[in-house]
Order: structure tokens, then sequence, then C-alpha cells
């Protein structure tokens, strides 16, 4: 924080500038814990509200289930019909929506600043008081179904990125897709949402974000005024299954009718949450950057420009899981390349990294564009809003995030070094490989487009 | 009743801090759009060209493979060094095409000691690319590789036949991506010659956001346009034919789900239709899950995940159309359903209550449109693009409330003729 701090000082003279960005934190006695910071730069204000309730917590038979209520909270409450929800905000001229994943649920309305309580007013609403039946229930899941077919089962990387989680994990439940596999939503029934609904919503498993130009002070009051009469319910922590150890690497095919070859390979490593050792997820964060973070990243240089290897490659990594995660890089080849060859180039990178000590010339860079990303992503209210939700949410201090710079720019080329030994070891890889099956004749069936333009 | 009350009072006093654009034009003939932003110490620059696609001339793809390769060598700097001085200072530099314009793009922190560096590297793969026939080589191969990612996606099959198909031989009809007959034969000559005609003053517009002063934003424009030749005014593209007579167009493919669009010739972004046909749109289907197709075809009935309805007005004709995508065996019965909810709009037009919703809906979401620099660079870029007044955005809710029920029932039947508008399916033919 230190380094930032100055480095804004030096460019601004509003020397209230980090004053002003300090965020509001309150807890109401029924549990329900609220963030506010403001932002005033435009008359707009975000309002986000975080269930502790995903993928990851879902049972046996039921994947797909927090996602599918997550569709349902817009379909009516005790007091207002369904459709009702969205309705009221497009008439108040609010973008809104939500997204379900393997640790939150999180819904959102962004508005002109002095429409807040109409966010407030609705959201409180629908945490205790949805009305779930039947006939909406039966129109959803199809609608549900529909997304699946959208975006996974016709899309043929999405698919098999899906494949490759439910195969590197074995007893994690981050091996379950967000969106739930098709069975289990053809089996989903009104009982299963409604116990969910019961069993997850509530003030004491949620978190309100708030950011925009508002007074932190009349933004708690009028929280207390519209949630501080919900009743909180028992809330038992799920146990999560732990990843059981992999003992040699896991490889599969997916064939699916496609164009272009993919590849995935996966390591098991920790989150900040799981971790044994507190740097190890910053090492393993820098190493993402250090391979894939900017168009000098070694990825770019070696794999895309240099040997003109892969058409695209990425490596990513997510510290902020609630359980262990998956190190992944993948890519696709370039048409004189296969994907063997990408792999062996991968796997190339990754030996460097564990023989090699990154140069301090590279760190530095990477800093340079941390630092600087701190600074831009102010220029988005809902961004600042989703990092604070998603920290808590996993049971994190939201402040972490002003310390993420400081906390990777500790991390020594020794450590990044250890790290890499310790975690990209073959025993604990999963390598998926997206096989293209030949797609049915494309030409057009009624009026060929070949005669049309002569190509 | 007294919730309804309040959220009217909301809307009167609506309070919207839309900040000045301030314009001027050089002698050639650049547009400069400016907006003072102190809040953060970030600067945003956009530089755009009358360098799209459109602009191919038959060679397709030109346009785009000229601004694929602008960063991959500049000066006596390579690629990675050309990337190197931006990532080194935290900037973040971008470039691309689409169908009207080429543009370059940079963001940094205002610190002279990190804009200096980036500043001047974007002027040197603005004024002084290389184009080295190895990484235009490499390019032209990733654009190849694109072309074959978009086969497996229905999606973008759909969205290809229906440009191709409602434009004929208009230059908005090629996908910006260019052909697998095309991208081979574009040479090192034709791309350094796209280059030097289009990338030139007099069809440069350049948009400024950021914690600068005025006096700051002219030393910058001052030096971006020192020794960038002023070049000539592109003739107008040619206007766009009606919509053309041609039976439904099926795509085999497949995907699980047919992707479904129907879609006509509509009209440009000067027409005097463009704040009656927003309103109408985003009752018709423009309006996330509150539309009357989203309503009808996903709410009531469930028969798809994404169902809306969009305009796309352009400097010349864009197009009108509404899509969806649902499993094989409902197409048949969404595409009747959507067919007869477009007719009905058009037959019946909008209630009085529907237009109400809208007006209310579009003026007070209209600050979240400008509510970043980010945002706010995009819409000078459409402002001086599309000769917009210097008002626009101070001027935009009032033009949308102006709007008479009439005007926009007009509107709705000079523009959208259901009669005319063509069936595209990607998918599984059914038996």
């Amino acid at each position: 924080m230190k380094y930032l701090l100055s480095c804004v000082l030096i460019i601004i003279s509003a020397s209230s500038f980090a004053e002003d960005n300090k965020t509001k934190e309150l807890v109401l006695e029924n549990g329900l814990k609220i963030l506010v910071k403001e932002d005033h730069r435009s008359p707009v204000v975000v309002s986000q509200i975080w269930y502790k309730i995903g993928s990851s917590y879902e049972e046996n038979a039921k994947t797909g289930l927090s996602h599918l209520l997550e569709h349902l909270m817009f379909r009516g409450t005790e007091q207002y019909a369904a459709g009702q929800f969205s309705k009221i905000m497009a008439e108040n001229g609010a973008d809104e929506n939500a997204f379900t994943s393997s640790d939150y649920t999180a819904y959102y309305q962004k508005l002109e600043k002095n429409r807040l309580a109409i966010s407030f007013k609705l959201e409180a609403d629908r945490m205790r008081g949805l009305k779930l039946d039947q006939k909406e229930f039966d129109k959803e899941r199809e609608v549900v179904i529909e997304e699946r077919k959208l975006r996974t089962d016709d899309k043929p990387n999405s698919l098999m990125y899906e494949i490759f989680k439910a195969t590197a994990y074995q007893s994690s439940p981050y091996r379950n897709p967000v969106i739930g596999w098709m069975p289990d939503l053809k089996n989903l029934t009104l009982e299963d949402a409604k116990n969910w609904y019961q069993r997850w919503y509530a003030p004491n498993n949620a978190i309100l974000v708030v950011v925009g130009d508002i007074n932190p002070e009349e933004v708690l009051t009028l929280a207390k005024e519209h949630f501080g009469n919900l009743k909180p319910s028992d809330i038992t922590p799920t146990k999560s299954t732990q990843e059981v150890p992999q003992f040699g690497i896991k490889r599969i095919t997916v064939k699916k009718p496609a164009k272009l070859p993919n590849l995935l390979m996966g390591y098991k490593v920790p989150s900040i949450k799981t971790t044994e050792e507190s740097w190890i997820p910053y090492a393993l964060q820098l190493i993402a950057y250090i391979l894939d973070g900017g168009d000098s990243s070694r990825f770019t240089k070696h794999l895309i420009r240099g040997k003109e290897i892969a058409t695209s490659v990425s490596s990513s990594y997510d510290a902020f899981g609630r359980l262990d995660e998956l190190f992944v890089f993948g890519g696709t080849p370039t048409k004189t390349n296969t994907v063997e060859t990408l792999e062996n180039a991968i796997r190339e990178q990754i030996q460097i990294l564990k023989t090699e000590l990154v140069k301090e010339s590279e760190l530095k860079r990477i800093k340079a564009q941390l630092v600087a990303a701190k600074i831009y992503e102010k220029d988005s209210v809902f961004y600042q809003a989703m990092q604070m939700g998603q920290l808590e949410t996993i049971g994190l201090p939201h402040d972490l995030l002003d310390q993420f710079v400081e906390k990777l720019s500790a991390i020594t080329p020794e450590q990044i070094q250890m790290a890499a030994q310790k975690y990209f070891i073959d025993d604990g890889l999963t390598v998926a490989v997206l096989e293209p099956q030949p797609l049915s004749d494309n030409s057009p069936v009624e009026k060929p487009l070949s005669n049309k333009h002569g190509h | 009743m007294r919730f309804l009350a309040i959220l009217l009072v909301g809307w009167i006093q609506t309070a919207q801090a839309i900040p000045d654009v301030q314009y001027w034009q050089t002698e050639q003939g650049t547009k400069i759009y400016f907006i003072s932003a102190m809040e953060l110490p970030i600067i945003d620059i956009q530089i755009s060209f009358d360098a799209g696609s459109m602009r191919d001339n038959g060679k397709l793809g030109l346009a785009a493979l000229t601004s694929g390769t602008l960063n991959e060598g500049a000066g006596d700097l390579n690629a990675e060094q050309l990337a190197e001085i931006f990532d080194d200072v935290g900037a973040q530099f971008s470039q691309g095409a689409s169908k009207e314009m080429a543009s370059i793009q940079l963001r940094s922190l205002t610190d002279q000691n990190l804009f200096e560096p980036a500043f001047e590297n974007m002027l040197r793969i603005l004024k002084k690319p290389t184009f080295p026939a190895k990484e235009l080589e490499r390019i032209r191969q990733q654009m190849l590789q694109s072309l074959e990612s978009q086969k497996q996606s229905p999606s973008s099959l759909l969205s290809k036949a229906f440009q191709e198909n409602l434009y004929g031989e208009h230059p908005y009809a090629f996908q910006t991506g260019g052909t697998e007959e095309s991208l081979p034969i574009l040479s090192r000559e034709n791309v350094i010659n796209f280059y030097k005609k289009h990338y030139v003053a007099k069809n440069t517009i350049i948009a400024l956001i950021g914690a600068i002063s005025r006096e700051q934003a002219e030393n910058l424009v001052k030096r971006i346009l020192t020794d960038l030749p002023a070049g000539e005014t592109l003739p107008a593209i040619p206007l766009v034919p009606k919509t053309p007579d041609l039976k439904p167009i099926h795509i085999e493919h497949p995907s699980e789900q047919t992707h479904i669009a129907l879609g006509q010739i509509g009209y440009a972004r000067s027409d005097k239709d463009y704040f009656p046909m927003l309103i109408a749109n985003y009752i018709l289907g423009g309006g996330s899950l509150v539309s009357r197709l989203p309503e009808e075809v996903r709410e009531k009935q469930g028969l798809a995940y994404s169902v809306h309805s969009s305009v796309s007005p352009m400097l010349q004709a864009g197009t009108i159309s509404a899509s969806l995508q649902t499993r094989q065996e409902n197409a048949q019965q969404a595409i009747e359903l959507v067919k007869k909810i477009i007719q009905e709009f058009v037959e019946q037009g909008p209630t009085e209550k529907e237009v109400i919703d809208a007006k209310k809906h579009l003026t007070g979401n209209f600050a979240m449109r400008v509510d970043s620099n980010g945002k706010l660079l995009s819409y000078l870029t459409t402002i001086g693009f599309y000769n917009l007044p210097l008002d626009y955005l101070q001027v935009w809710s009032n033009k949308i409330e102006a709007v008479s029920l009439e005007q926009i029932n007009d509107a709705i039947k000079r523009q959208i003729k259901p009669e005319k508008m063509i069936l595209f399916t990607v998918g599984k033919r059914s038996s």
C-alpha cells in the first residue's frame, strides 16, 4: 500500500484521495455484513448482494441448483409478482443482473445515486420472501437447459473445460459445473429449490456491498431500515470434501465436431484460503503474470512470437478460491503445430521457472503493471464492489486487496522457483485435448453463398 | 401505489453531471474531442481512422491485417521491444479494426515518467510502423485460424451469413477478418499502401480524456499530428441497397440449438428516426427481460435463454434484426412466435404505457452509460465519427423525452418491414 500511495500523491494534489476511498464496514444484529465505499466521480451507485452459496456447496445429484435458484429469484415474491423485480428496476433505469460461481451467488443493480432505496427494498424483500411455484419452476428450468446448451454443449472449448475440471478434481466439489450436469438439471424439483433457498438465503449468510456517489452514513441507515428486520437463519456451514492426493498424470481426450484443436493442462495448487504457507499463492500469482501478463510476457514472447507454436496460449490462477485450486495452462497450436508440440513448449517454460531465477527486471515490469492496474480499476465502481464481495464470500477480509500489490512485491525469485518446483509436477497434472471431429456440411442449403459472391 | 409515486419523483429529480466536451479542428482537418477529468491520475487516448474493413476495396481483410501488424515493428524496434516499453510503465495499448474504422488506444498513468515513454512509443507505432514480413505472415496465419474457429461457432456462422446476404455487394457485407481466399493473396505492399492512404490526418479523429488541461491536450495532439501526412479525404461509402428478396437461408451445423435470426436493412445513424427507433427497439426486444420478445419467448414460454431485437445504424443503413437460440425441435414454434410478435408490434404499435416505461428506463439509465472515462472515450469517438453535435451527451435524455407516440408509430411503420425480413437458421435441419 505504501508504494501505491506515494505514487498517487505525487501525481494528484488532492491528498484526500486515499481518505475518500476508505471502506466503511458494519455488521447488523441479524448478521448482514455491509461494506460501503465512496466514489464521487459519477452520480451513480452500484449495490451488490452476495450469498455464500454456489456450485461447490451442492450435493450429489443436485448440481446446478444454486444457479437455477438465482434465476428463480426473479420469479416473484409474496409481495411482487414474477417479473416485477426486473420491471421496476428497468423503469428506474437500472443495469441489473446476477451471477453464480463455485463459491457465491451475487445480485446487483447499478442505478442513479438517489434510487438506492429501491434496490434495497426489493433485495430485502426477496432475501426472505421468495415465492416458488411449480409453473415458474418448470419454465425457468427449461430456460436454464437452453442456457446450458448455448454456453457449454454447443461450444467445444467450454465443454472440454467442463470435462477437464471434472477429471482434474477427484473429490473436491469444484468438479461440479456451475450450470449443473444436464441429467441433474432435468431431475431438480421445486422442493429442492425451496429447501436450498430456506437453507442459504438469510442476512447472516449475505454481504451487501455498495460503491458510488453516496454518503456512507446514509447508506448504512438506509440498509438498517430495509434489511434490519429480516430474521437470520441457522446456517450450518457445509463440510466440503477436500481434494484427495493425485498419484500420477491424468490424460483425457474430448472428441467433438470442431475445427481447431485445444489443450488444457492443470496442476493442483492451494489458494490464499487453503495455503499452509502464506507466500505460496502470491508466488503462484506472479508466475501467472510472468508467463501471461501483458504483451511482453514469456508466453507471447516465446510461444506466439519466437517459435510461433501457438495462436493463443494462456496461464491462469485464481488465488481467491474457498478450496484448493487448479493452475491452468491452455492454448491452441498454430496450423503447422500439434497439441503435443504446444504441451512440450509449455512444459519447457515451466522447466525454465524451476531451474532459472526470474530476473529482477521482469519482476519490476510486472509490478509496474500491477500498480497501474490498481489505479485503472478505479475507473469502474462495479469492479471495485465486485472484488470486495468476492473476497468476503470466501471469508477473506476485503482490505486484503489494498495489500495485494505489496504482498506480491515481497515475493523473491527464489520463492517463485520453489513454488514452481513444488507444484508443477506430473503426479498432480491433468491434461485434456480437444480432438476436432468433422462438422457436417457447412454450405447453406437453400441458397449457397458461393453462388452469390463468387467465392 | 405509494411506491410508484415515489419512483416518479425520483425520476424527475434525476441529476446528470455530464462533463463538457471540448472540440477543435486542426488546419489539416483532424477533429479533436477532449474531456478534462481530473479525479483519477489516468489519461486515455483513442486515435481513429476511416480505415475499417469497408475500405478493403475488394482486398478482404486488408484493414484488419494492417491494424493487426501495426505494433509488430516500428522505427528500429521489434514487436517485443515495443511491448516491453508499454509494460515497463504499466501502460495499456491496443489497436483494432471494425467495419467502419480502425483505431489505436492508449491508457496510461499521468506521471510524466510513466506517461512519456508510453506516449512516445504509441507515436512510433502510429507513424513509423515497419510491417516486418515475418510478423505480417504470423498475423495472417492467426487471422486464418480465427476463420476456422468461426466455423465451429453457430453464432459466428449466423452473423456471417446475415451480413453477407443482407448487404450483397455493398462494402458492409464483408467480415472484417477477411476470407480464406482473400487473406493468402494480401501482400506486404498492399498493407503498406493501405496504411499510407488511410492513416492520414484528414481521416483522423482524436479523442482524449484524463487528468490534463486543455493546453496539455493541445500539446499532445500537436505531437500526434506532427509528420502525419495530411492525405486525402476518402469518398463516401455508397448507399446501401434495399433488403434483397431472398428465401430463408439455412446453414447445417451439428449444434443442439438452432440459432435463428430475422433481419432486414434498416436506416443510417443520421436518420430522423434514430431516437424514435431507439425507443421502439427497447419496447420490442432491446430491453433485457422486460421487452416484448423476451417477455413472451423466454419469460412466458421458456423457449430460449437469450432472445432480443437490435437496431444497428451506421454511417449508411445498418440492420434491424431479432434473434434467439432454441433447441431444434422448438425452432419452428419459436420462429412463428417471433414473427407474430413483430407483426403485431408493427400493426398496432406500442402502448402509451410502454413508451413511458421505455423513456423512464432509457433516461434513467443514461448516467450509467457515461460513468467511466473508458465509456466517455468511446462516446467521444462516436460523436466524431458520426458527426454528432457536441452537446450530444447533454441533450440525449431530452431527445428521448421529446419523442411522441405518433413519431414512434410512424418510424416503426417506415422502418420495420416484417414481410421483407429474411430468416436465417444455423443448426440441424428439421426432419
